[in-house]
């Protein structure tokens, strides 16, 4: 590499210096260029205009920027690859049909793990801040000292820390960005519900023979019922495991199950489990996916849930595991909860059916009627508040008019929840298309 | 070469005013929540609803007070400053004349920017710490998950905090570096880079670009919140640290490959 006639610098430096230079003058004029000096003292042949120098230099020296090229590319497979490559490699399991499913999940036990789950919503709704900021001030002041607030699970993406110890025990940590958190503790009939944002510690005592509520509805799945709060859940979001038991107590002749190809969720192989209405019901649920561990501990243990709408690529409502999960017990110290000094704590004593939560429905949107049954099941109620109260500028930016059976009614829509809500404050609600609320209620004031 | 770099950089009068400037942030912060009784719960700035409650929350809301713009303009002025400084004062000329080489001289000026990234961050967490237990109480420090941990503990995770923060501008601030090594005039390199994290912070605001958002280069910034937590989490910070290394070799040897090639006319 080295040329006669150059002095015998560092080696990496001659080595350079002799891919730069095509002759003995140009060795010189480069090696001044590049080495300041050091071995050369001319001053003036620092300064080397380009074009004095010969072809083959400037080939060197634009190839320096070859590095950062190179730099790039390989900084870019390194980070596409091997999600491509996992992507195009499905798990090899054996065939399982939807039935074998179901009695996996059936028989799965209540899972000792601890990863993060991410909760993603796309409802058709572009932003709900927008939304919040005009509640906030059309209630008259900033809505700062509320305390976390749920509508903000509706629209983006938010990850929930979880670490679950069976049925005995569970802590759900709900981040909220910048730097708040909602975090739920339940060890064995003891919660505590922590809202970063105000220092509240709200301790939830049960009543009544059976443990909490979380417990109640995660290890009797069957008990549930029709209470599913699909779009809005009111605290954290519910595990997998409660979410699908309780989505799966819908299924009756109006669905079809099947099974999809097997994937990968947070690093374990999973079985997909297709589930869907069965005709052209009027639902706005195109169809459900749920992804079950295959294998393992896990096994049977749905790792995530996503509601599709008709028409979309990506899931309306997705929870699922996301990044690494840990196995087994998860550490003592996330499993209790002591209230921080200058923590505000509030006590709320449930009973063991959940009746306090049914009954604070009941005051605000009168007595709820359900209409319909399975995929198209309608709540219907009434309530003032929607269309005379504080808020009245916000409800009809939020909604359009509609106009049916020589009526008229304002729509809420979202790609799975609909919303008609007539003059007189009644209103009609359902994972159903306007079509369906629409006959509702003109049977029902008919 | 490293020390007389890092003496010239620090003694700057513009330099001091900066950090006198960023060190000033929290002690405002401090006197304003001391004087109004600062915002409600949840309002304003991240961790500035609980500066009232621990000195270590002064500095940390310091931290997210100065975070997204001050910090990284003062870092793009010193590293849009740190070649091209040099070549319009002529004295570029007289550096290279040195007996260390240009790949040295843009190390030395690398490293040294790079200190300062640390540094700015550091003088930010340690105003803000002095000015929080001046104003505050400095009793254990509770957690944004609710748990409790000793002061001690809170104190190193607030000059953690100030580190991470200073990791984080290293992308920047090899990018600053990069435009530096183009051009000779400072202000130039200082604006372009400056227009680097508006385009970013941009880019991560819109929601239609979300696949772009963990190329940002602003993405990860807001990381460092992540230490008041308990447990920590730590995978967003390796994420924001594993987007700057890969920012500061792209944009470190660009500058590498600029600088020993260009002609150096000034």
């Amino acid at each position: 590499m080295r040329r006669s006639g150059m002095p015998s610098g560092r080696a990496g430096r001659s080595c350079l210096t002799a891919v730069r230079a095509p002759s003995r003058t140009g060795a010189h004029r480069a090696l001044s260029h590049a080495l300041g000096h050091r071995f050369i003292p001319f001053l003036p042949g620092l300064a080397v205009p380009s074009s004095t120098l010969g072809t083959m230099t400037y080939v060197s020296r634009r190839a320096r920027y070859g590095v950062p090229a190179v730099a790039v590319l390989a900084l870019g497979a390194a980070a596409l690859v091997p999600a491509l490559s996992g992507a195009s490699s499905p798990p090899d399991l054996p065939a399982q049909t939807a039935a074998q499913l179901l009695v996996d999940i059936a028989k799965a036990q209540p899972p000792q793990v601890s990863g993060t789950l991410t909760w993603t919503a796309h409802l058709g709704l572009s932003d709900l801040s927008t939304l919040e900021n005009g509640a906030g001030q059309s209630a008259g002041g900033s809505s700062t000292g509320s305390g976390f607030d749920p509508l903000t699970l509706l629209s983006g993406s938010h990850e929930i820390d979880v670490w679950l110890d069976g049925a005995t025990a569970e802590h759900l940590a709900l981040l909220l960005p910048p730097a708040e958190e909602v975090d739920l503790v339940r060890n064995g009939d003891q919660a505590w519900l922590w809202d970063s944002e105000t220092g509240t510690a709200t301790h939830l005592v049960t009543t009544g023979a059976g443990p909490a509520g979380a417990a109640a509805s995660s290890a009797n799945p069957g008990g549930a019922g029709a209470a599913v709060p699909s779009t809005a859940p009111p605290g954290p979001p519910l595990t997998p495991l409660q979410l699908a038991s309780r989505l799966l107590n819908h299924l009756s002749a109006t669905t079809s199950v099947s099974v999809g190809d097997p994937l990968y969720v947070a690093g374990q192989p999973a079985y997909q489990l297709i589930v869907a209405p069965s005709s052209a019901s009027g639902s706005t649920i195109d169809h459900l996916e749920i992804d079950i561990a295959a294998s393992g501990p896990l096994r049977g243990v749905p790792l995530q849930v996503a509601i599709y709408a008709p028409g979309q690529t990506g899931p309306a409502l997705e929870l699922g595991f996301t990044g690494t999960l840990h196995l087994g017990t998860p550490p003592a110290g996330e499993l209790t909860f002591t209230p921080p000094p200058g923590a505000r704590v509030v006590t709320h004593t449930l009973t063991a059916d959940g009746g306090g939560f049914t009954g604070a429905k009941t005051g605000r949107f009168g007595s709820l009627h359900k209409t319909g049954t399975g995929w198209t099941t309608v709540i219907s109620g009434s309530s003032s508040e929607l269309v005379n109260g504080s808020q009245q500028g916000l409800f009809s930016q939020g909604t359009t008019v509609v106009n049916f059976a020589g009526r008229q009614g304002r729509l809420f829509s979202t790609d799975l929840l609909n919303v008609l809500i007539l003059p007189d404050g009644q209103f009609y609600a359902g994972l159903v298309t306007p079509a369906v609320l629409e006959a509702d209620a003109s049977s029902s004031s008919a | 070469m490293w020390l007389v770099e890092a003496r010239t950089v620090f003694g700057r009068a513009r330099v001091r005013a900066l950090l006198v400037a960023l060190a000033a942030v929290p002690v405002l912060l401090a006197l304003a929540v001391y004087l109004s009784g600062g915002p409600g719960a949840g309002a304003g700035p991240a961790f500035l609803d609980r500066a009232s409650r621990n000195g270590v929350f002064t500095a940390l809301a310091g931290l997210a007070v100065t975070m997204p713009f001050f910090i990284p303009l003062s870092v793009s002025v010193v590293a849009g400053d740190a070649i091209a400084g040099e070549a319009s004062l002529g004295t570029l000329r007289y550096l290279l004349v040195r007996p260390a080489g240009r790949s040295r001289l843009l190390l030395a000026k690398g490293v040294v920017v790079a200190l300062y990234c640390v540094v700015a961050a550091l003088v930010v967490v340690a105003a803000g710490l002095v000015a929080g237990f001046a104003f505050f109480p400095h009793g254990s420090v509770v957690t944004l998950s609710g748990t409790t941990v000793p002061l001690l503990d809170g104190v190193g995770r607030s000059l953690l905090a100030a580190t991470v923060v200073g990791a984080s501008m290293f992308g920047l601030a090899s990018i600053g570096l990069f435009v530096s090594t183009i051009t000779d005039a400072p202000i130039a390199a200082m604006a372009v880079t400056v227009a680097v994290v508006i385009v970013s912070a941009i880019v991560d605001g819109v929601p239609q670009l979300s696949f772009l958002h963990p190329w940002m280069l602003t993405n990860y910034w807001t990381a460092f919140t992540d230490l008041a937590r308990a447990p920590v989490r730590w995978h967003q910070i390796w994420k924001d640290l594993v987007l700057q290394a890969g920012y500061l070799v792209v944009f470190g040897s660009a500058a590498w490959a600029r600088m020993t090639s260009r002609d150096v006319l000034a």
